[in-house]
């Protein structure tokens, strides 16, 4: 039995050996190296890196890249088990971590080579800029209190927000945070409509219709995956939609905020700036992607909603 | 020893067993009979108190048992099961569920459970059956025949000294010379202790030889015949 | 240049960590026969509870006590639905690992980085392989009090109620009560597999838990191909099984077929077993 044991780990062992060979004699001398890791497969996180990929590209020449993709799915082992085979792999010039977990999962072990973010809402509070931290990058914290404004001045009758998040993602639980902020401070009521998977939206979704007169959804990635269920919903209920990400094809009223194709080619400058430029990260200040607010001409007919003048020149009609 | 007054148990519409009263004294051997579905498993289940009455009392020395459960009534009250494999663990070898019989009453504390092997039994109760069974110790129970399980089995029953042995139809699943064997065992086993046995058997000729006692069961009574 | 030595210390560094969710595994589905998924619940509520103790100045070690006890009170809970309320094994592990997600968020945050304070590793850091020499010794003593405990009368009884609950009930003893004690010593493990974790990984997510059942069945099952003591070799399977994962990386495999692959490996382990089987019945039978 002792001998099975030895001949099953051994082979594991030479697989691994000989799997590391066979990519090392495919190292290309000069070429920048960068490793990818995305946290989990969502909407947005797949835009922040094709945005990432087409980007760097541009900046670097697309003969002169070599990206090594990897995708945790959710599961942080994976994350962790990713992070240490990037470490080992001295080829790699420079990392490139999209959303929380991802960066975080990378900071524990890469400490000598930079590091740059996307889709990170709070890289302060997860002490990622830190004294002699080597992250820098791109966060998709949305301008809140400028969303609520505009949704104010568009929509001056509604009383009461339903708020619908998933209430397990760090990035949804900042912006609902501020987001309670602004909308106290304009007097509007709102209620919680919390989530704890995509197999909840629906249920939320139709709490939010009857107790609300908008639906209000920060970036969420369950939300973002289920958004075609609460879209029919409030369709049925006649209640008007605000997201805080754009690119969505499936007509809210509003869109607002993030564009993580735009995010993700923003990460792209920043790593180029660092690869090119010898710039250190810390150095380099992390940067919020320009808010964008995209209004449906098919919604505001429905909703009999005409843009004031005041709005007129910020929005973009599509 | 064991009284049962007046019990009646339900299933529903269908009463198993009826206005039920009998009582059990020490060194009785008592053979239950019946028809199939005639109450005699269901009889068990009252005195062991794996099935708690619908009616009527149950008494241990004029103590009132009806409620006690069927963890604490085990410490008077044995049972060996029809099929083999419910009186021992099946993974643990023999002399290991012998040790672990012997923590019946006591605590399950942190001292190594094989310190408990009661040698006592190999030199006292296995060696004279000369069924060479006491060099099965490090055999795991399952890879033992059905009846040398069964002898075991009885044997584990018995280490507390129970007031109340009872066997369920222990020969169901043994071929015929097992059967002679067991009840054979069974018969020199018990003779000479103080402890009431009671006997489910649907062979009433071949295990006749060991009772003092009858019990016929119909439709849920005790009826004398 | 690739040095593997990197790789290797991690694949063992989180093998060592996940061996206790293995030894958790092995104590519930095969010991008890209790498939209780809550385990995977404890596991971040032994997190988020280390996360929130260490942020909040206490000691790593004493937070990872407190983590250990959520966990042993949280194998409480799904034992008493399922003894007491009477509840199917399954639906009290989900009905707990839901009760969890709800717990863990609210204690730990839906995400909460550690930052610089002290961990449990702290100490090792000034080592080459400090992670190592605490976490090697550490799932081998846990294995080894189990190895001693499984021996003892308590242990005895505990083996037995899961092969045979009549048996337990002719001993006199209460079934309940180990099928309870066995789910506290399951979800405690679980939940150390997690406080330990955040201390490693130096951050808690709410979702940090997903998968690690799935992985600690495969490490199981990994582990239940070698006959020797199953404490021992979980933390065999647990390293394993970190290999084979480490190895699907660097084959940079399609992240998104990763999942089938555990699924495969599964299966896999299963044909052997059963081809194994089929030999031992051939010998015995010629």
């Amino acid at each position: 039995m002792n001998k099975k044991i030895v001949v099953f780990i051994s082979i594991l062992f030479l697989a691994l050996c000989g799997v590391l060979l066979v990519k090392k004699s495919q190292k290309g001398h000069d070429k920048y190296v960068i490793g990818l890791i995305q946290s989990a497969s969502f909407p947005n996180l797949d835009y922040a890196r094709e945005g990432f990929i087409a980007e760097i590209k541009k900046e670097l020449g697309a003969e002169k890249v070599e990206i090594i993709v990897q995708n945790a799915e959710g599961s942080l082992t994976q994350a962790q088990a990713i992070a240490s085979s990037f470490k080992a792999n001295k080829n790699i010039d420079a990392f490139y971590a999209i959303a929380t977990t991802a960066a975080q999962a990378l900071k524990r072990e890469i400490t000598d080579k930079p590091i740059v973010f996307a889709a990170v809402t709070d890289p302060v509070g997860l002490h990622m800029r830190d004294k002699n931290s080597n992250m820098t990058g791109s966060s998709d914290m949305a301008d809140i209190p400028k969303q609520i404004l505009y949704i104010k001045e568009l929509l001056p009758n509604v009383k009461k927000v339903a708020l619908l998040y998933n209430v397990g993602e760090p990035n949804s639980v900042t912006l609902v945070k501020s987001m309670k902020e602004e909308l106290t401070k304009q007097n509007i009521l709102f209620e919680d409509d919390g989530i704890n998977s995509e197999s909840d939206v629906a249920a939320a979704t139709a709490h939010a219709v009857v107790n609300a007169e908008l639906i209000l959804v920060p970036t969420d990635n369950s939300v973002t995956s289920a958004f075609p269920i609460v879209k029919q919903i409030a369709k049925k209920a006649h209640i008007p939609v605000v997201v805080t990400w754009t690119g969505e094809s499936k007509d809210p009223l509003m869109q607002f905020g993030v564009d993580y194709k735009q995010s993700g080619e923003q990460a792209a400058q920043l790593m180029a700036e660092i690869l090119v430029d010898k710039k250190a990260p810390i150095e380099i200040p992390f940067v919020f992607p320009t808010n964008k607010v995209l209004l449906s001409a098919s919604e505001l007919k429905i909703f009999n909603i005409t843009i004031p003048e005041s709005l007129k020149s910020i929005v973009t009609v599509y | 020893m064991l009284r049962l007054e007046n019990i009646d148990v339900d299933f529903g519409e269908f009463k198993a067993l009826k206005n039920v009263h009998c009582e059990i004294n020490k060194k009785e051997f008592i053979l239950v009979l019946g028809h199939n579905g005639a109450g005699k498993s269901t009889i068990f289940d009252v005195i062991s108190g794996r099935r708690f009455p619908s009616k009527g009392k149950i008494y241990r020395d004029s103590v009132d048992i009806t409620n006690l459960s069927e963890t604490k009534r085990a410490l008077f009250v044995s049972r060996v099961f029809q099929s083999t494999y419910v009186g021992s663990v099946s993974t643990l070898t023999v002399a290991e569920n012998l040790a672990l019989t012997t923590l019946k009453g006591k605590k399950a504390g942190f001292k190594s459970a094989i310190k408990n092997f009661p040698e006592y039994v190999v030199e006292e109760l296995l060696k004279p059956l000369g069924l060479r069974l006491e060099n099965l110790m490090n055999t795991p129970i399952g890879n033992l025949s059905g009846g040398q399980r069964q002898i075991i089995t009885i044997i584990m029953s018995t280490l507390c000294h129970p007031d109340v042995l009872l066997l369920d139809e222990p020969t169901a699943a043994l071929d015929p010379a097992s059967t002679e064997n067991l009840l054979q065992f069974v018969h020199n086993y018990t003779k000479d202790r103080d402890m009431a046995t009671l006997m489910i058997t649907h062979d009433e000729k071949e295990a006749e030889f060991l009772c003092n006692k009858k019990w016929y069961l119909d439709k849920g009574e005790i009826v004398t015949r | 240049m690739f040095s593997l030595l990197p790789i290797v210390t991690g694949i063992l560094e989180r093998g060592f960590i996940g061996s206790f969710v293995v030894m958790a595994v092995y104590l519930a589905s095969r010991i008890m026969k209790f498939d209780d998924f809550s385990i995977e619940g404890t596991f971040g509520l032994g997190g988020a509870v280390v996360a929130y103790s260490v942020i909040h100045g206490q000691n790593p070690w004493f937070a990872l006590l407190l983590g250990v006890i959520a966990g042993g009170l949280s194998g409480l809970i799904t034992g008493l639905l399922h003894t007491k309320l009477g509840l199917n094994r399954l639906i009290s592990g989900i009905v707990v690992t839901t009760m969890l997600f709800s717990l863990s968020i609210n204690i730990g945050g839906s995400n909460v980085a550690l930052g610089s304070v002290e961990t449990i590793f702290s100490a090792f850091n000034s080592y080459s392989y400090g992670n190592l020499l605490l976490l090697a010794p550490f799932s081998f003593l846990v294995g080894i009090f189990y190895v001693w405990y499984m021996k003892t009368e308590s242990g005895f009884v505990l083996r037995s109620t899961g092969i045979n609950e009549q048996f337990v009930t002719s001993l006199g003893k209460s079934v309940p009560f180990y099928i309870i004690l066995c789910l506290v010593f399951a979800n405690s493990l679980s939940a150390l597999a997690g406080g330990i974790f955040v201390q490693y990984s130096g951050f808690f997510s709410a979702f940090g838990n997903v998968g690690t059942l799935i992985a600690a069945l495969a490490g199981c099952m990994i582990a239940e191909l070698f006959s020797w003591n199953m404490f021992m070799t979980a933390i065999l399977g647990s390293i394993i099984y970190q290999l084979i994962i480490a190895i699907t990386i660097e084959l940079q495999v399609e992240p998104s077929w990763q999942k089938l692959i555990t699924g495969l490996l599964i299966v896999a382990i299963l044909v052997v077993k059963k081809i194994e089987g089929a030999k031992k019945k051939v010998l015995k039978h010629a």
